[in-house]
């Protein structure tokens, strides 16, 4: 056996305490070797201390240890990763200890606001997700990795697109206008993750959290109340989700290698009729509409004769669609000296999706550093590249187009062989374009610990989070039509985030009955997005600008020097703020908090320069009680409580300007534009928020959970619409006077170990929540100023946020198969007015949660996770124009119509022009329940099959533990929705429409179905 | 605990480091303040400079106000139109009728500014300040009347026009709106011009600013839209006799870059910085393929029936083949009339047969006005009226002059409301509208934009529809 120098150090530094303190005890070298109970691994870094002394060590990569300690002591086994477990010496020489992580443990350590508590210490609603959790689904962005494993936290999947964004909402919605996002902060760093940083370009929201390497995260803290995010302030209110990276760890270096094979398809595809059943449709139209004869001429969309259109029949769903391979490789190494911690980690993965050229790209790479320059004195340094490319498709030029107005009847290729264009042509956009979006983000920080007396650690931190991101968009020959040839052209945006803070906390522990954690802080924050006034092209190219960076380069010099382009600030926010925090602990078992925070920014006007933001909350153990302390049922009790005031400031900045642009002239005379009405009086939104909880572990830990309530009262919405269009705007930016929303919730997670055995361990676990949400006041506002940009919801007095506004679909009529609608009064009327509509449906669901299952068989794992959602409703705007009237294919489900008289169908006669129906202007407006579907549904989301390679295996190899798995992801799904995929969050127009429209489709294509192999080894 | 209270004391003076007011200021990138933006006499006439700029080149008549009105009208052929164009041309307008709201909320921005300009005479010189205010109020009225046009039911719609009208904004505040009636409305408009008419310069010979014929001219549509035969008939003779205008000798020239003889007031076409009529080109200019806008065969049949009319070139039937289409707007660019002589010729002539009775040199004078038309039309004057037309006579043949010279120009549907709503039952026409609804039915107006009705939940809206 080789002693290291280490070693024989430590030993010696054993000897000689151990040799300080014999006279006064019988003192023992005790050694062992500490196990994850839950694999059998080695446990290393785990602190092994004498109870009641100060002797201590700590395990190494092996988990060994070797301590001087007294043979009738105790020996206390701690780690972040672990729950601390005492272990009586009993006068033995060597332990083998078998240690649990401290998922459930009062002593597992929970990342807060500007530092760290044990779970015991915690006064607020946070719920811990590790990262392993997250690297493991196969999810666009690891924020959509959260969907069902977080009570109170709705995730609404994207799309199918590549990287596309999931809306993430912790305890229901209370914002109208300014984003209901939480804050995303990244090791400290406020990061930026502003899904419209690109509108809706190409009918998707670019999500700027899709290139973060979900591969590098430890854990996700979802902080959900006052108590946990009152310490944000101003940007707390829409909940606060802490990312923790990765972090090196003591020991030799330490190899992490896994990948991921994997092939993606749709979950569901949409139903359409082929080119002669829609010339049929069309014929029977056309005889509703009283023709006679063979359809008209002018009647056939596409300059089409009837012989022509008979013939065609081409599947477009089957011609923008194709089975996507995923391919994700990552390495990642740590190694640990009593000095220097390290973390390298890199990626490189590419996920196609199911539509033909659409894929997400990401290469990223992290080196996290710890480094303690003397004892009291650390450094560390978090960094890391992540580049993501998203090859895109425009969604209404592909996918969506192959749902809509591209018709079976049309051809592809025209008879002389070139690209048929009646109504665009998939096939040519796919050949004879390239659209991609290039994020190269680099996220970086670094951190100076210094204790200059015990207890006390002055922090002091300065981050960058820089994102340079390319949108290239190229057009060949054929698509431009122009003698100049093919157009490469691309739009440069740049977004900078700097933060720097500096916090003292200090632990002041007067005596074994008080303990008080004070925390005192400020922090800068400045966010500047830039781009060009409009795209740097070059004509002539036969490639994207990608491939010819000098060609860009040169172009842009160009265009700044001919003044066509600039590179414009288009928003530039700072906020400066101070806080503080009080942390006391009573007995061990009562615990105290107060925060608060005074933010001024950039975004409010000068007579609301800043805000002022407290928060209390308190927490009772009552396990500790000697009443419970023998109790064989409950192992840990604890009630938390806590009220505050957060704020949402989610908004453009120096919108309280009133704005005057010069940039034109009438005649040689300038000229002076007003292009903003602003508002001195701007403020943040506020958010009363009371939350009471309890965390329980029973039956000898066997089951355990959470049980919360809460109640949140948001007021000072802010707003930008319902100004009167006479003003001559439309738009402002101000607070809604009086206006009220309410957010009352249950959150309920349960996790249930039902067979623990050496061989097979079976667990179940779920969580659900249920939000109700009214508007409780609005002030005196009409019925239409609150919508959901293109989506038909609004917000309404004694309504949830997200309410559909619809004509009342009564039939049809038999008799001549026109529709019924109801008026206001619930009256008759075969009239449709939009003055008939009323308050129906609603975007919310009343319940939604998770469930999901374990079981362990020796090397065997069988994990599942199903999603639900109960209750709310899908609205399906585009059915309105799913009808030949409007020269768009038909959805087989809308096929169930009147034809005859006597009829008794589901939809109307079919017609030319929905306006034949009576008081119908424009396809536009024929909304109504007639497309309101029940959004309820199951989802086996996750199925994952996991062998891990005995140790007996693989002892011979250079790996510590090999792991195989067989996954599928949304595998199987039931709703009543009739359409493609019932969890739908469609592309936005604008926050506000994000916050009232996640169960609004339009076209929006159907989730993936994917099927993943991967491969772990640790050597 | 001292030094604790050191470390922390530290800590404090750190955090008053980081305190900074000026970060906290961070205006929109080429944005200014208002404070800095209208400072001096120079900013206001910028400011004032942007309302024609709006006016002529931006919003109004830029073409969408009139392919608006022509949408509600009958000279348009129907079936190819979609969505908000064809809710339009279906007269069931409905709040969510985006085009409508950005004409809409365009026109009442100018509003604004000319209120912004009244608020801040006080930075305008004395000598300056009576033109500034008066050009100010002469734009707030014309935006005013165009609105009241296409939101608000003709004046006569109810015996004493107390049915209602449109938002009055004579100053810059946000307060919510709430409708005026017709008659509030009109009387607004008619003294903000009267005003304006005293104030402004005689004549400014580049026609590019209002000057006092631009506001008697409009006095003269006003006043024509009510029905008020005298007033219209002596404003626009002041306009006329005024000899700064002269009628084209060709058709063709109005909607030219060659600066128009006619124009009253207009936006010229400067390449690359204002190049008016981007809707009328958008929708109508078929120079380069078949165009949305196209007319309808009866109206070319209409106008066929007057042989040796020259004006039926302006409708194109060869071109696309199976389809007619307006050719006034084909120029690549043109100077955009916004109030022309020849209107004025067509107002007069038809107000004169109106006041012939009581004016006795009125109805020879209006003969005149006419046959100025109809020379030009026809390139001769063997389809003059003859001096003993009967005031009757003058008053259809003006009629049919007037469809015919402005068709595209969107004036066809204000007279087919006006005519409906003449106090004379014989020289009524309750259908002048070929396509057969009544001049007063609901949907002849446009719907208010949603907008309105969002920032007063008690705004009254129009009744929609009901008209085909």
């Amino acid at each position: 056996m080789k002693i290291s120098l280490k070693q024989i150090r430590k030993i010696c530094i054993m000897l000689f305490f151990s040799g300080l303190s014999v006279t006064a005890f019988a003192q023992n070298s005790i050694s062992g070797v500490v196990t994850n109970s839950k694999d059998g691994l080695p446990a290393s870094g785990v602190t092994v201390t004498v109870k009641g002394s100060k002797t201590a060590t700590q395990t190494d990569e092996k988990g060994s240890f070797i301590i001087t300690a007294p043979s009738n002591g105790i020996l206390v086994f701690s780690s972040v990763s672990y729950a601390r477990q005492e272990v009586a010496i009993n006068g033995k020489a060597s332990l083998a200890v078998s240690i649990a992580s401290s998922t459930t443990s009062l002593d597992e350590v929970v990342v807060v606001g500007y530092g760290t508590q044990k779970r015991r210490e915690v006064t607020g609603a946070i719920t811990k997700v590790s990262g392993e959790k997250l690297s493991s689904v196969a999810a666009p962005s690891f924020e959509a990795a959260l969907q069902g494993k977080a009570a109170g936290v709705q995730v609404v999947q994207g799309s199918g697109l590549a990287g596309s964004s999931s809306v993430i909402r912790i305890r229901g919605i209370g914002s109208i206008s300014a984003g209901g996002d939480p804050l995303y902060v990244v090791d400290g760093i406020p990061i930026t993750s502003d899904q419209f940083l690109r509108g809706d370009a190409g009918g998707m929201n670019q999500n700027p959290l899709a290139s973060i390497n979900p591969n590098d995260i430890e854990s996700v803290e979802v902080l959900k109340d006052a108590g946990a995010a009152g310490i944000y302030g101003s940007r707390g209110a829409n909940g606060v989700i802490l990312i923790t990276t990765k972090r090196g760890k003591s020991g030799r270096p330490k190899f992490s290698y896994s990948n991921k094979l994997g092939l993606v398809t749709y979950t569901q595809k949409p139903e359409f009729v082929n080119g002669k059943e829609y010339m049929q449709l069309k014929q029977e139209a056309w005889q509703n509409d009283g023709n006679v004869g063979e359809v008209g001429s002018n009647y056939i969309p596409g300059g089409l004769t009837f012989a022509q259109a008979n013939a065609n029949n081409t599947d477009w769903w089957k011609e923008v669609t194709r089975t996507g391979f995923i391919n994700e490789h990552n390495l990642s190494m740590t190694y640990g000296t009593k000095k220097l911690k390290t973390f390298l980690g890199t990626t490189y993965g590419n996920s196609e999706s199911y539509i033909k050229r659409n894929s997400y790209e990401r290469q990223a790479v992290r080196l996290n550093v710890d480094y303690n320059i003397i004892d009291n004195l650390k450094i560390s340094l978090n960094s890391a590249y992540n580049k993501g490319i998203n090859n895109r498709i425009d969604n209404y030029q592909t996918i969506a187009a192959a749902q809509s107005n591209l018709l079976p009847i049309y051809p592809i290729y025209n008879p002389d062989g070139t690209y048929s264009t009646i109504s665009g042509n998939p096939v040519r956009y796919l050949n004879e374009t390239k659209f991609r979006n290039t994020d190269n983000r680099y996220l970086g920080g670094l951190a100076l610990e210094f204790s200059p007396i015990k207890d006390l650690m002055i922090r002091a931190s300065g981050s960058l989070d820089y994102l340079e991101s390319f949108d290239d968009q190229y057009e060949s020959k054929i698509i431009t039509g122009d003698a100049r040839g093919g157009i490469a052209k691309r739009y440069p945006l740049w977004v900078t985030n700097y933060n720097a803070n500096v916090t003292a906390s200090y632990l002041w522990t007067p005596n074994t009955t008080n303990k008080f954690n004070f925390l005192l802080g400020t922090e800068t924050q400045e966010s500047e997005i830039k781009n060009t006034n409009g795209d740097i092209y070059s004509w002539g190219q036969e490639d994207p600008l990608y491939k010819n960076k000098g060609i860009y380069k040169d172009s842009l010099n160009k265009f700044i020097n001919d003044k066509s382009r600039k590179k414009q600030v288009v928003d530039n926010s700072t906020f400066v703020s101070f806080f503080g925090r009080v942390n006391y602990t009573l007995k061990e078992k009562y615990v105290f908090q107060f925060s608060a925070r005074m933010d001024g920014s950039s975004k409010f006007g000068p007579n609301n320069k800043y805000g002022f933001f407290p928060a209390a909350s308190a927490a009772w153990l009552i396990s500790e009680e000697k009443f419970l302390q023998n109790s064989k049922i409950i192992n840990s009790l604890k009630l938390i409580t806590s009220y505050g005031i957060v704020g949402n400031s989610n908004i453009p900045t120096g919108r309280y300007y009133y704005g005057y642009g010069s940039t034109r002239n009438y005649n040689g005379s300038p000229v002076l534009d007003p292009n903003n009405i602003g508002n001195p009086d701007l403020k943040w939104e506020t958010l009363r928020n009371f939350d009471l909880g309890v965390d329980f572990s029973l039956l000898n830990n066997r089951l355990s959970g959470e049980l919360s309530y809460y109640r949140k009262v948001t007021v000072d919405q802010l707003l930008e619409p319902g100004l009167g269009a006479s003003t001559g705007f439309q738009k402002s930016w101000r607070n809604l006077e009086g206006g009220k929303i309410l957010n009352e919730g249950l959150e309920l997670t349960l996790n249930y170990m039902i067979i623990k055995t050496k061989d097979l361990k079976v667990s179940i676990g779920g969580n659900i929540s249920s939000n109700y949400n009214e508007v409780l006041k609005l002030g005196p506002i009409g019925p239409d100023a609150l919508q959901g940009g293109f989506n038909d919801t609004r917000i309404a007095e004694g309504y949830p946020v997200g309410t559909n506004f619809l004509v009342r679909y009564f039939g049809v009529d038999p008799k001549d198969g026109l529709p019924i609608w109801l008026d206001r009064d619930g009256k008759q009327t075969k009239t449709f007015s939009l003055d008939h509509r009323v308050l129906v449906g609603k975007v919310l669901p009343d319940f939604s949660g998770g469930i999901n299952s374990d079981i362990q068989y020796k090397g065997f794992e069988l994990r599942s996770l199903w999603t639900y959602v109960s209750g709310g409703n899908i609205y399906d705007g585009s059915a309105k124009y799913q009808n030949v009237g409007n020269n768009w294919n038909v959805r087989r489900d809308l096929l169930d119509r009147w034809v005859k008289p006597g009829d008794v169908a589901k939809y109307p006669r079919l017609t030319s022009s929905v306006t034949n129906y009576p008081g119908l202007g424009t396809n536009d407006n024929y909304n109504s329940t007639m497309f309101l579907y029940d959004a309820s549904f199951v989802r086996l989301r996750e199925l994952s099959l996991g062998y891990t390679i005995p140790q007996n295996v693989i002892k011979r190899t250079p790996f510590t533990t090999a792991k195989l798995s067989v996954s599928g992801y949304n595998l199987l799904t039931f709703s009543k929705y009739p359409g493609a995929d019932p969890e739908i969050a469609r592309d936005f127009q604008n926050p506000q429409d994000r916050n009232m429209s996640p169960n609004i489709t339009y076209l929006t294509p159907t989730q993936s179905k994917t099927f993943i192999f991967s491969l772990n080894l640790n050597f | 605990m001292k030094n604790i209270l050191k470390y922390f004391l530290i800590m404090a003076l750190v955090l008053n480091a980081t305190s900074c007011k000026k970060l906290l200021e961070k205006p929109p990138e080429g944005s200014v303040q208002e404070a800095d933006a209208l400072k001096t006499e120079a900013d206001v006439q910028a400011l004032l400079n942007g309302c024609y700029l709006l006016m002529g080149n931006d919003q109004m008549y830029n073409g969408k106000l009139q392919t608006t009105a022509e949408q509600l009208g009958d000279h348009l052929f129907s079936a190819n139109l979609g969505g908000k164009q064809q809710e339009n041309n279906l007269r069931r307008s409905t709040i969510f009728n985006t085009d409508n709201a950005d004409l809409f909320t365009g026109i009442y921005n100018i509003v604004y500014r000319t209120n912004k300009i009244i608020e801040k005479l006080d930075l305008v010189s004395e000598a300056n300040r009576p033109r500034v205010e008066a050009e100010a109020r002469c734009m707030r009225a014309i935006c005013h009347f165009e609105i009241a046009r296409l939101w608000s039911h003709n004046p006569g719609f109810s015996t004493d026009n107390s049915h209602l009208g449109i938002t009055l904004r004579k100053s810059g505040s946000l307060e919510p709106p709430t409708r005026a009636t017709v008659k509030e409305t009109y009387d607004f408009i008619i003294a903000e011009l009267k005003d304006a008419e005293l104030k402004l310069p005689a004549f400014v010979s580049t026609r590019v600013r209002a000057d006092k014929n631009v506001a008697r001219a409009f006095l003269a549509k006003v006043y024509f839209q009510m029905n008020d035969f005298t007033n219209a008939y002596n404003y626009a003779s002041l306009v006329i006799n005024s000899t700064n205008y002269t009628l084209e000798t060709t058709l063709k020239t109005r909607y030219s870059t060659t600066a128009s003889s006619e124009s009253i007031l207009k936006v010229t076409n400067i390449n690359g910085q204002h190049e008016p009529g981007g809707r009328l080109k958008q929708w109508y200019s078929g120079r380069t393929g078949l165009p949305y806008f196209r007319m309808p065969e009866q109206l070319y049949n209409y106008v066929k029936g007057f042989a040796g009319d020259n004006r039926l070139a302006f409708l194109n039937n060869t071109k696309y083949s199976g389809n007619i289409y307006l050719n006034k707007y084909d120029s690549n660019n043109f100077e955009m009339p916004i109030v022309t002589l020849t209107e004025m010729y067509l107002t007069r002539a038809e107000s004169a047969g109106e006041v012939a009775a009581t004016i006795p040199t009125a109805l020879a004078i209006g003969i005149a006005d006419i046959n100025k038309i109809i020379e030009r039309a026809y390139g001769n004057n063997t389809k003059n009226l003859a001096p003993t037309t009967t005031a009757d006579q003058l008053i259809i043949n003006a009629r049919i002059q007037r469809e015919i010279e402005l068709i595209g120009e969107g004036d066809r549907l204000h007279q087919i409301k006006r005519i409906g709503a003449h106090p004379l039952a014989a020289r009524r026409i309750e259908r002048y509208d070929r396509r057969g609804s009544e001049w007063n039915c609901p949907g002849f107006i446009l719907q208010f934009p949603d907008y309105e009705k969002n920032a007063n939940a008690a705004f009254q809206l129009n009744v929609e529809g009901g008209c085909l």
